[in-house]
């Protein structure tokens, strides 16, 4: 890899977030760290819905979904083990969990299997219809998510204490922060291996021209679920990471305002950019802390922004940093 | 005759009301190039798609390369040598003419689904995909956007992509089609060339080419497979003068 303008910005933006916190810790401003924790968390769900938007150009208004059922994930392990109850117990018994090492697998697990379900059903729709169809569904698991009294339903499930990692203090916000940092370094390196394999040029080839990858022999709409189903994997690796950061999740996290922050964040940051998701999610959190303090309507001022970014920079942030110059990949 | 590379029997595919294929009988010589005309709505892309696998026929079956290929999909067949090419929108546009062939070479390689292996530096792709670009000329224009290539490099492109298929026979939809005359001259040079590599089903309005070309004909009207023979048969059978090429051959 050459050492190109686009790659010195993305170091800068990793490196810059890792020393915000640290520098926060310094001057023990732990409210910072949550911030910049934030960044980390909400870049790694961008990233999940880079690879499906961006790459693969299945513009997803559903990520909501598996967001939220990595987040439940946690919380639902968690309140059992508190309680010290079976999550089921047929065919086999599942006891709670309060260790993120098994937490996390399991998350992953699931919130890909939702995205599997959920692409068999609307990956062979494109364009408008889509972007329902990932509405509509993400929509039913959150009406669902309210109406079952189970886990809390409207009221939402607090998990009081955070998941336990070997050898960490997660409830030391700098501590909790190193780990979302290094989830999101992995993210990072994933998406890049992703896009730069075998699979990424069919990837990025059927979201060209998905007859030309069929008449080379290969079929776009598994690719396509392939791409989906990884896409919502990651992003419910970062539904358990804020689960983890509030100690509480309730059904706001499968709310379509979810599904469209998440989106902000890719096309704030640049659309089929690696980093784009982190520049949009630290530019995101910021103009909520500086504007929110100001305005109440700083959403307003969000919107503006994002719409002159749609117009007139389709590379986002990173697109107007490195001067709309070629990209990398 | 030898065994034929493509065999459509008893083709018949409806939509709606409408009779678009009726009981298609047709076949692909090895090394020959078989040309499919007929006047618009007669079915013939039709019957095109039906053979690559992106409509299913009501009835009838295919056979490639001796096999029987109704079950297989659209990308299988690819995968299997029967190429679809020359739509020149065709390209991925933002791909360089690199990447293009070298997204041909792992469709024919059938193994896609890799996911951390840069293809950059992966030399079973780029060393053939650069090979069949200098096969085509168009080696000084590898890491160009398709989208930034002139119309003729663009089908040099689309013949490297073919080649790099391991064609075992083509499928041509109108190639000539809003090219103009120069061009449809140089499309026939190509389609010479390609045909030395595997046989070509070419359907194409364009009859100056068409017979300069064929060596069979297969005349399509209304869904049905009027008359199948040889350029000299086709012209001179008075049905088919009467049913379709009427004009067109007389001047
Ligand atoms: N997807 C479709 N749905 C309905 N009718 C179709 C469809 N595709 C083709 N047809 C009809 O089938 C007939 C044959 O079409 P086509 O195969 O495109 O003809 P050709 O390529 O010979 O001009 C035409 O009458 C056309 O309108
Ligand atoms: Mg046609």
């Amino acid at each position: 890899m050459t050492l190109t303008r686009e790659t010195a910005i993305n170091a800068v933006l990793f490196v810059g977030l890792l020393i915000a916190a640290l520098i926060a810790y310094l001057l023990d401003e732990p409210f910072i760290i949550t911030m910049a924790t934030k960044v980390a968390i909400f870049s790694i769900a961008g990233i999940g819905l880079n690879l499906a938007l961006g790459y693969g150009g299945l513009v997803s208004f559903g990520h909501a979904a598996f967001f939220g059922f990595g987040g439940y994930v946690a919380g639902i392990l968690a309140n059992h083990a508190l309680n010290n109850t079976l999550v089921f117990s047929w065919p086999i018994e599942m006891a709670g969990t309060n260790s993120m090492l098994m937490i996390w697998p399991v998350a992953i697990f699931l919130s890909a299997l939702v995205a599997l379900l959920i692409g068999v059903l609307s990956l062979r729709t494109s364009g408008v219809y889509f972007i329902m169809i990932t509405l509509a569904f993400a929509q039913m698991i959150y009406y669902f998510a309210i109406s079952w009294p189970a886990y809390g339903g409207e009221d939402g499930l607090p998990t009081y204490i955070r998941n336990s990692f070997p050898g960490l203090n997660t409830l030391n916000p700098i501590e909790f922060f190193l780990i979302c940092f290094v989830w999101l370094g992995v993210s990072l390196m994933l998406c890049s291996a992703i896009v730069h394999s075998r699979f990424g040029l069919a990837l990025q080839g059927t979201r060209q021209n998905e007859q030309r990858v069929t008449s080379v022999g290969i079929d776009p709409f598994r690719v396509k679920l392939v791409a989906f189903v990884i896409s919502g994997g990651i992003t419910g690796l970062a539904g358990t990471l804020y689960t983890d950061l509030n100690r509480f999740v309730s059904p706001s996290v499968f709310s379509w305002q979810t599904s469209g922050e998440i989106m902000v964040f890719v096309i704030l940051g640049g659309v089929a950019r690696l980093f784009g998701p982190l520049a949009g999610a630290a530019l995101f959190i910021t103009m909520e802390f500086t504007l929110g303090g100001m305005t109440e309507h700083w959403q307003l001022w969000l919107g503006l922004l994002l719409l002159f970014v749609v117009l007139y920079t389709p590379g986002g942030l990173i697109g107007v940093l490195t001067s709309g110059r070629g990209k990398d990949v | 005759m030898s065994d034929p590379v493509l065999e459509v029997s008893g083709v018949t595919k409806t939509f709606g009301a409408l009779l678009a294929c009726n009981k298609i009988e047709l076949d692909l010589q090895p090394g020959e190039i078989h040309a499919v005309i007929g006047p618009n709505g007669a079915g013939k892309s039709t019957l095109i798609k039906q053979i690559a696998g992106e409509q299913k026929p009501d009835s009838g079956t295919f056979k490639f390369a001796g096999h029987n290929i109704d079950i297989l999909s659209a990308s299988q067949r690819a995968r299997a040598g029967l190429v679809r090419t020359f739509q020149i929108s065709s390209l991925a546009g933002e791909f360089s003419a690199l990447q293009n062939v070298m997204l041909a070479v792992q469709g024919a390689s059938a193994h896609t689904f890799r996911f951390f292996k840069p293809v950059q530096s992966d030399m079973s792709l780029v060393e053939p995909a650069m090979e069949f670009l200098k096969n085509a000329g168009l080696e000084e224009r590898a890491h160009t956007a398709a989208s930034e290539l002139s119309h003729g490099e663009r089908r040099q492109l689309e013949i490297a992509i073919a080649l790099a298929m391991q064609p075992k026979a083509f499928m041509l939809d109108e190639p000539m089609a809003g090219i103009g005359p120069g061009g449809s001259k140089v499309l026939t040079g190509i389609l010479d060339q390609l045909r030395q590599q595997a046989p070509i089903l070419l359907v194409e309005h364009d009859m100056d080419a068409v017979f300069s070309l064929a060596d069979r004909i297969s005349v399509l009207v209304q869904g049905r497979n009027f008359a199948t023979g040889t350029v000299a048969e086709i012209r001179n059978n008075q049905a088919v003068r009467d049913a379709y090429l009427g004009e067109e051959v007389a001047s």
